[in-house]
């Protein structure tokens, strides 16, 4: 089957007062549809800047990113953008909702980005909301939610567009161990219901152990690889570690 | 577009905004009031010129750069026995022509603007050579009695005594130069030469302005309309240091001053579009640095520049165009209570074009933050977590 995102032999490099920082080095990594997908890895490992480049907002210094066998450094910018609207949903750690419009209208917001028809951009936004908990909160502007809260609208609104591919920078990084825990659950359920891929970066292990396979990223090489499907997430956690040692 | 998330920032900031929307309000008030006054001053000037078709203005060569458009004639002096040689050349309609002489009561602030107030003495009998047809609203305009006067609308409501509001009307008197005059009438509203004019015989003004057997200049009628020039050949023969100037070269002395005061309006006016196009600049600049975090999310979430561009030109153009809605009552406010003025119908033509106007201004004004907001990095934006 051929995989919905792929990467080359991927390097990002940094250019920082005259030195230069290998971000990523010569990354390898494929992920077929209705994977969870979890990239875990200390802070300053690389897996940020893996995912911005997955998600078509950066470049690499050398090697490929595919995107459905499309290889994204030949896109224009107006490409890219379009792919990120139509194709690829965003989850960002501080949950980067507009923060003057209400639950509703952000997940309305990238419909029109999306270029959806009106019924829709009227009908869907409530429906998503619904889905993840928050219909009756949908006329609530961010700052009258909790951080869950607000997580779960940018889950909304990055669903909106029905993208082949969900990323998620930390999405729990911002958020206490159980709303983390049930946010994890609903990313699983959606993974599971809809077959929405997910490429999730974490440095946490506990919120790894929900995805299917899990990567390890340190010094922006993997170093280990491991498939949880179907364990319990006591044994995960078990593999995990061991592979972090 | 993303208008909604325009306005909503610019409600949001509702103090910075208001306080944006005044100003260039107060701004384009000034380029209101500016057009309206040309516009008005224009017509006027054009109004006093027509007064004076067919007629050749026979005056005093001066050498003075206003030449033949100074209709008040106060640099001009000649004897009276000349003015009455001139007047007895053939070819003139003599009923329509009069020897005449002004002095100014008031002066005016610069020179292409009419006195304050211009006492015009012009001979019994012959009032038509300077009314041209303009008529009194009430009482006559013949001056039969050596103290007798006709006042021009402005000057009548000048002229009224301290604390009456009533302006001075025909049978009222007053005091011009120590001369106690009657009014005969009050003329209907007609260019501001004529609104500001005390017209009085020629003999009491001579007395009053003690010029004796002198006159400012001779307004001369052509019995008809192709005797014209052959009248100003025969004065400017006959009559050396006397300028004869026709309707025709007044309006193209006339048209070389209004050049003058539409350049000097059009710099106003740029000046001022300059001005409101930095302010408002200036604050959407701020307002993109305030938005660069939710400029890169939408450019992540898939926001093409343009949509970007959009957005903030919306906020520059919402600004100005609101600034231009409510120039109008400010504009208006300051002309009615400032300068008690009336010609509101003027106002509504330049406050149509104001719009236009402000919206150049906010196109203009959005171009150098759009243009840093639709550079915003979706990957700057988000490393600011």
């Amino acid at each position: 089957m051929e995989p919905i995102i792929e990467t080359k032999e991927v390097w990002k490099v940094y250019g920082m007062n005259g030195a230069s920082v290998e971000a990523v080095c010569g990354i390898d990594l494929a992920v077929q549809q209705g994977e969870f997908v979890a990239i875990v890895g200390p802070s300053g490992s690389g897996k940020s800047s893996l995912l911005h480049l997955l998600g078509a907002m950066d470049h690499p210094t050398r090697g490929e990113v595919l995107f459905g066998n499309q290889p994204l450094h030949k896109m224009s910018d107006a490409q890219r953008t379009d792919l990120r609207a139509h194709q690829i949903g965003f989850i960002f750690q501080t949950f980067n909702l507009l923060p003057n419009l209400s639950a509703l209208e952000n997940v309305e917001i990238a419909l029109r980005l999306g270029g959806a028809a009106k019924a829709e951009r009227q009908a869907r936004p409530l429906e998503l909301l619904e889905r993840v908990g928050l219909g009756p909160r949908a006329r609530h502007l961010p700052r009258q939610l909790s951080g869950g809260e607000r997580q779960r609208v940018a889950i909304a609104r990055a669903l909106a567009n029905r993208p082949r591919l969900l990323l998620a920078d930390e999405p729990t990084g911002n958020l206490d161990s159980k709303t983390g825990a049930s946010l994890l659950e609903l990313l699983r359920q959606i993974n599971r219901q809809d077959r929405q891929t997910v490429v999730m970066v974490t440095h946490d292990f506990r919120a790894a152990s929900h995805a299917d396979r899990v990567l390890v990223l340190r010094d922006g090489r993997i170093r280990g690889e491991t498939r949880l499907q179907g364990q319990d997430t006591h044994r995960a956690l078990g593999q995990l570690l061991a592979l972090e040692l | 577009m993303l208008w909604d998330l325009a306005f909503k920032h610019l409600w949001q900031r509702r103090l910075r905004s208001a306080l944006t929307i005044l100003g260039v309000a107060i701004i384009l008030q000034t380029h209101l009031v500016i057009n309206g006054f040309k516009y008005s001053y224009e017509q006027d000037v054009q109004r006093q010129l027509s007064a004076f078709t067919g007629k050749v203005l026979v005056r005093q060569d001066t050498g003075d750069t206003l030449g033949a458009a100074d209709f008040s004639l106060t640099g001009s002096s000649l004897e009276e026995e000349t003015a009455q040689d001139i007047l007895a050349l053939p070819g003139i309609d003599r009923q329509a022509s009069s020897a005449v002489l002004m002095a100014p009561l008031a002066r005016s602030l610069a020179p292409t603007i009419p006195v304050a107030i211009l006492v015009v003495g012009i001979e019994p009998g012959h009032e038509a050579a300077y009314l041209s047809g303009f008529q009194a609203d009430e009482g006559s305009t013949n001056l039969e009695a050596p103290t007798s006067a006709i006042l021009g609308r402005s000057v009548a409501e000048l002229l009224s005594p301290e604390g009456e509001e009533q302006p001075l009307a025909a049978g009222d008197n007053f005091e011009l130069q120590g001369q106690t005059f009657q009014v005969v009438g009050v003329l209907e509203t007609a260019p501001s030469l004529y609104n500001n004019s005390v017209i009085i015989p020629l003999e009491a003004a001579q007395e009053a302005f003690e010029r004796p057997d002198t006159v400012s200049a001779v307004i001369v009628c052509a019995g008809q309309v192709e005797d014209v020039a052959q009248i100003q050949a025969a004065v400017e023969m006959g009559f050396p240091g006397l300028l004869a100037i026709s309707a025709q070269q007044m309006a193209a002395s006339v048209d070389a001053i209004l050049v003058d005061v539409r350049n000097f309006s059009n710099l106003l006016t740029t000046t001022v579009a300059g001005v409101a196009v930095v302010i408002v600049t200036i604050v959407v600049i701020v307002a993109v640095m305030e938005q660069r975090k939710e400029i890169g999310t939408l450019r992540a979430i898939g926001a093409r520049r343009w949509r970007i561009f959009g957005m903030v030109a919306g906020q520059a153009l919402v600004l100005c165009l609101l600034g231009a809605v409510l120039a109008l009552p400010i504009g208006m406010a300051f002309l009615k209570w400032g300068m008690q003025w009336e010609k509101f119908d003027l106002i509504f033509i330049y406050w149509a074009r104001n719009l236009v106007w402000a919206g150049l201004v906010g196109i203009l004004a959005a171009l150098l933050p759009a243009w840093q907001a639709v550079r915003v990095d979706p990957l700057e934006a988000l490393r600011y977590e």
